[in-house]
């Protein structure tokens, strides 16, 4: 089955970049940064600055930007259908109408910002999870999380469940395969007649699918607390995070980004 | 009638960093009228092998022929039926109750038939016959497959594909997680299903079974054919030229190391045919 192999959206791939070394909790807080200063990007020359950055960033991280483009792909559908909506429906003085279209300067100019902002968005996104494997990202979020436990916010949880999700991905899609095949051979038809009928045609996968992944829930938690899993207090880490003059260096540099933003608005006017 | 193997490989992931080759290479011919097992190493090949039998896996290149009608390389667009091929080679994966979906067993043995557009009027004589086949009565018709237990849910799977009468039956380790108990019904069920005409394929990395059943044996090693022959070939060859993780049967080793010291020793893996034997023997020469 085709689509069970592609899934380039969200994958970690390894390598010992400036990047990959990185401190987790210094890629989210310096991604949180970067999208700040793409939100407030306006002008033409601020898109030409932040795609000089992805590019840096993706040469830094030793791979490139090609290679990002492809992630793009999953959320393609979402970037034009939002382009769409904003070059039709922008309030403005109208430059063509036909009926309730209508396109204006303004809806114009919306409309290729928010594409730019959405891609630029999807690949730097997509950078700190191909740098990132997924164990290191859901520590790094706990931790920056863990100030929030005072309010109540369930930062261990949330994170142990993510790193679980991840960790069943593939598992699951393995398992998915399988009973595909089963039910195949027990002459299954999944792709022939109307969109009724091959949605009920799943239901002979999704059945044993869902008794599979209780199963394992059922397994996981006895084999967690057999290893006396208590929760998160008290407990150490097998890698604690060490944080680095790079880290900083990363997180004043996308500091610096946005003040510089803001100063070349201010000069150019 | 046969299925014919030409030249068969696969590749998993082609094109791509996980680019894997599971099947290089394999030729075969396989007779409704023989058993045939598949031996070899966990990752050998044998299951990948097993799915290209009806269909489930397509090839990457060579060609699968089932009773004449062939199972090609995937080209882009070709819509090609192989349901009927799948009617007649049924494919039991490993631990096929997990493939369970219905409220009851009379649904889960009609779903096979119902696929293939048997009428309605007939599925429930097949589901009896499935049934009873596979040592169940029909008591368990209106029963949950889900509250049965892990044998007799297995047997369920296993009567929900014999409920097509297939001419061919390919099993994928279907011992696996049974008790000797289990394990001995298990196969006394093939060698009956085996007798009433129906070609067997076991696919195995218990060698006792393979030895003690088959007519053809194919060793896979790493994706290639390693060995292709009758049992006592078969052994004879991996005694002289073990394959890495496949360990003959200790009392077939038994039988082949006396037949190198020039006893006459059959090629069993019984421990009491083997000492008979010899006591014959005994009697013959004093």
């Amino acid at each position: 089955m085709r689509f069970l192999e592609n899934m380039s959206f969200g994958q970690y791939v390894p390598a010992h970049s400036w990047v990959h070394r990185l401190d987790p909790r210094a890629k989210v807080g310096a991604l949180a940064l970067l999208l700040t200063g793409i939100f407030m990007a306006g002008r033409p020359y601020d898109w030409i600055l932040w795609a000089a950055v992805l590019w840096l960033c993706a040469a830094l991280a030793q791979t490139n930007v090609a290679f990002l483009l492809r992630s793009i792909r999953t959320v393609l559908f979402l970037i034009v259908f939002t382009a769409l909506l904003n070059l039709f429906f922008a309030s403005g003085e109208p430059l063509w109408q036909w009926g309730i279209f209508r396109v204006s300067r303004e809806g114009i100019e919306l409309a290729w910002t928010m594409a730019l902002r959405l891609t630029l968005l999807v690949l730097f996104a997509n950078l700190l999870t191909l740098t990132t494997s997924p164990m290191a990202l859901s520590d790094g979020l706990e931790s920056l999380f863990l100030p929030f436990k005072r309010f109540g916010f369930p930062a261990h949880e949330l994170a142990m469940m993510m790193t679980i999700a991840l960790r069943f991905i593939p598992t699951l899609l393995g398992e998915t395969d399988r009973i595909l095949k089963a039910q195949l051979a027990r002459g299954a038809d999944l792709d022939r007649g109307s969109i009724v009928r091959r949605m009920k045609a799943f239901i002979p996968v999704l059945v044993p699918l869902f008794v599979i992944v209780f199963q394992r829930a059922d397994d996981l938690a006895v084999a967690m607390e057999a290893r006396c899993y208590r929760g998160g207090e008290g407990r150490t880490r097998m890698k604690p995070f060490c944080w680095r003059t790079a880290d900083t260096a990363a997180l004043a540099f996308c500091a610096l980004l946005i003040v510089g933003q803001k100063l070349l608005n201010w000069v150019i006017g | 009638m046969s299925i014919v193997v030409e030249n068969l490989s696969h590749i998993y992931h082609e094109n791509t960093a996980l680019q894997t080759a599971a099947l290089e290479g394999v030729s075969l011919s396989i007779e409704r009228a023989r058993w045939t097992s598949f031996i070899g190493h966990t990752g050998s090949g044998k299951s990948t092998l097993a799915q290209h039998l009806n269909a489930i896996l397509r090839p990457t290149s060579g060609s699968v022929t089932v009773d004449g009608t062939a199972v090609l390389p995937e080209k882009k667009r070709d819509k090609m039926d192989f349901r009927e091929i799948r009617r007649k080679v049924g494919l039991i994966f490993q631990y096929p109750e997990q493939q369970l979906f219905e409220e009851t067993v009379r649904d889960e043995l009609a779903f096979a038939p119902r696929n293939w557009g048997v009428p309605e009027s007939r599925i429930g004589e097949l589901a009896s016959k499935a049934l009873r086949a596979v040592e169940l009565d029909d008591s368990y018709l209106e029963r949950n497959p889900f509250a049965l237990s892990g044998g007799e849910k297995r047997r369920v799977a296993i009567a929900s594909v014999l409920t097509c009468a297939p001419d061919y039956l390919v099993l994928d380790e279907p011992t696996a997680g049974l008790d000797e108990r289990g394990r001995e019904a298990l196969l006394k069920l093939l060698d009956r299903v085996h007798r009433e005409g129906t070609g067997i394929v076991l696919v195995t990395h218990d060698l006792e079974i393979a030895f003690s059943r088959s007519d053809r044996i194919l060793v896979l090693d790493r994706g290639r054919c390693a060995g292709l022959g009758t049992s006592d070939e078969i052994a004879a060859q991996l005694y002289r030229q073990p394959v890495s993780g496949l360990v003959l049967p200790e009392v077939m080793l038994t039988a082949l190391k006396l037949r190198e010291r020039g006893l006459r020793a059959p090629l069993t893996c019984d421990a009491e045919k083997l000492a008979q034997a010899l006591i014959r023997e005994r009697r013959r020469s004093r």
